[in-house]
């Protein structure tokens, strides 16, 4: 999933969306910390990035939780459930039509499913925290005045 | 920044939005036109014609409007990086624009000459301590003149004697609410109360010119336990700032009654002590203070002018209605959930005033509301206008909030008459913000009483969009 670090456009709120991260969490997260509302990412010092880091690291996201959402579909097959079925024919589970559209689920539903929006290397199970550790150390965060674009 | 670079910035920003546009209109006319352009190729004519559009080609101003201009050496260089902000942000911002007309002959704003229905001019003191306090505002005009002009009408008069009563009367006597519709010149008037109570030379003024601001999560905050509310650092930092620069004099006649010591944001760091010796704008001017502690600076400050009787304290707070229509604030606590305006430092404060909790032994609260702001019941059951239907949804009326301005004077701004709206005419004629045709084509007389019906029967605001919107 790709995540935008976008200088002064984007607000604290919107900092990080990572795969499984709701609003909501993002929303407790911000208040923990005491971001204000309007804040922007370039206001961020090191010590409250550290912050969103910890409190990430408390949440199942990502991989984690793409291993999760895989462990139930493939629970769904072993039990051999008409959903576990519809799973691995590539059709749609919840009684969706199939003479036109299903396009969601002729993406996603194959024998391994893929995650919603999701690139190799999450694919690999690279542990987020450790990629926002890495661009931490590699000083994309030092770098705000431009624009950059971190893919994940 | 001359005027038509200003269009031609904000026009190539447009572009920059919508390249499709560029094809649309090319940009070969003068910058007036081509935004004119720029506006009717946004709506669909009757006619299929193009004719509006179409445009002598010549290949220099097409250059200028992808924001580079053609130099002598066939060289391209960049004109302008276009701009981030509204025309209106951009005319009042801007640093190097043309000096606006000078009018010659005003005079002052004087307490003890108020002549009514007379176009007046700042001194030199009120006008730099009034730009300090943030009361000229972007919408009004003021860029027409060299400094801002001002008309003496009824409520000026009401303001003068309210700044003359708060010479000698508590504020829990002196609390009014400027209320009125859109433009009608309640900002001004509040201005004009300001640069009274400056010109009045031992009053301290207060001035809160953006109430959304403290309200709309656009400061920093956090909670400060030793004065169990949120304070608002960076919002402080500007205010304090201002209080300091607008009663530089007076601060430093006023003596702390008592010792304070301002604990150090960490146990490592050391307290700072004031004692007797220090005046308010030791306090205010206090450098080695963190931005945490002014939450702290900000309480010993009103602390003091509430104890002290010397100097009448003028607090004044435009867009006032921004804070009772939003009484559930963005800001979260550290359990996610939305803080109540009370709930913040600074608020809590205003409340306290007007609900007379606290009071200046000397001294006023003037309010100004916005229309703006999300209209509400909750500040107009609180001064008494309407009674709040007892069904009314809890998101609309606020009962707590409006209990704590119910002793709070509405004064209604009203309309300007027709002479008023005549000798602003003048000056705007004087000032050369007519159109030319439209000078040509009528007299005077018939220019005040078009004015006077474009204004819809003499709102300021409305008058002026008649006039510079004519071009």
């Amino acid at each position: 999933m790709a995540i935008t670090i976008n200088g002064k456009a984007f607000r604290a709120k919107e900092l990080v969306t990572f795969y499984g991260l709701t609003h909501h969490d993002v929303s407790k997260i911000c208040s923990k910390l005491g971001f204000y509302p309007a804040m922007r990412v370039h206001q961020l010092n090191e010590q409250q990035i550290l912050g969103i880091t910890k409190e990430l690291a408390d949440l199942t996201i990502e991989a984690d939780k793409r291993a999760i959402i895989r462990a139930n579909i493939a629970l769904k097959r072993s039990t051999g459930s008409y959903a576990g079925m519809r799973h691995a024919l590539g059709l749609p589970v919840r009684g969706q039509r199939t003479k036109t559209n299903a396009k969601t689920a002729r993406r996603l539903n194959r024998i391994e499913r893929r995650g919603f929006a999701t690139d190799a290397r999450a694919a690999q199970g690279v542990n987020a925290i450790e990629q926002l550790n890495q661009h931490l150390q590699g000083g994309v965060f030092g770098g705000f005045k431009n624009f950059v674009k971190a893919l994940f | 920044m001359k005027i038509n670079e200003i269009w031609e910035s904000v026009y190539v920003n447009d572009l920059q939005r919508k390249p499709s546009l560029i094809n649309i209109c090319s940009a070969q006319h003068s910058p007036m036109l081509r935004l004119n352009t720029l506006v009717r190729s946004s709506t669909r004519s009757f006619s299929s014609s193009v004719s509006l559009q179409a445009a002598p080609n010549t290949s220099k101003t097409k250059a200028i409007a992808k924001g580079f201009k053609g130099s002598a050496t066939g060289k391209k260089s960049r004109k302008t990086a276009g701009s981030f902000r509204f025309f209106e942000d951009h005319v009042h911002y801007a640093k190097n624009r043309e000096p606006g007309f000078e009018l010659s002959n005003l005079e002052t704003l004087n307490p003890t000459t108020l002549d009514l229905n007379k176009v007046v001019s700042y001194s030199e003191q009120q006008l730099q301590k009034l730009i300090q306090a943030g009361s000229f505002k972007k919408d009004q005009f003021h860029e027409l003149f060299k400094t801002p002009i001002t008309l003496i009408r009824d409520e000026t008069s009401t303001m003068a004697q309210f700044v003359q009563d708060i010479a000698t009367t508590p504020s829990s006597q002196n609390k009014i609410c400027l209320i009125g519709e859109r433009g009608i010149g309640k900002s001004t008037l509040l201005t004009q109360a300001q640069a009274l109570a400056i010109s009045q030379s031992n009053t301290i003024v207060i001035p809160i010119s953006h109430a959304l601001k403290l309200v709309d999560g656009s400061n920093d905050f956090f909670y400060d336990s030793k004065l169990q509310t949120y304070t608002q650092p960076m919002y402080l930092k500007k205010l304090l700032s201002k209080i300091e620069y607008i009663n530089k004099e007076l601060l430093s006649q006023i003596q702390l009654s008592q010792d304070y010591v301002i604990e150090g944001v960490t146990k490592d760091k050391a307290a700072t002590k004031f004692n007797q010796k220090h005046t308010l704008s030791d306090l205010v001017q206090a450098t080695n203070l963190a931005p945490r502690q002014r939450g702290r600076v900000f309480q010993i400050l009103i602390q003091e002018l509430l104890n002290q009787d010397s100097h009448p304290v003028l607090v004044t707070v435009d867009n006032f209605s921004a804070i009772t229509s939003h009484p559930i604030t963005p800001y979260r606590n550290v359990e996610n959930k939305q803080l109540y305006v009370e709930e913040l430092q600074i608020t809590k404060t205003l409340f306290q005033l007007t609900s007379n909790e606290v009071s200046f032994k000397k001294g006023g609260v003037i309010l100004a509301t916005s229309s703006d702001d999300k209209p509400s019941v909750t500040l107009k059951h609180g001064l008494g206008l309407i009674a709040a239907d007892p069904y009314t949804k809890e998101s609309d009326f606020n009962r707590t909030l409006a209990s704590k301005i119910t002793t709070v004077k509405p004064i209604t701004v009203g309309k300007l008459q027709k002479e008023c709206v005549g000798k602003l005419v003048e000056k705007y004629i004087e000032a050369n913000a007519f159109n030319k045709t439209e000078l040509e084509n009528n007299n005077h007389q018939n220019l005040i009483d078009q004015k006077y019906v474009l204004s819809g029967n003499g709102n300021p605001l409305e008058l002026l969009k008649s006039i510079t919107m004519y071009h």
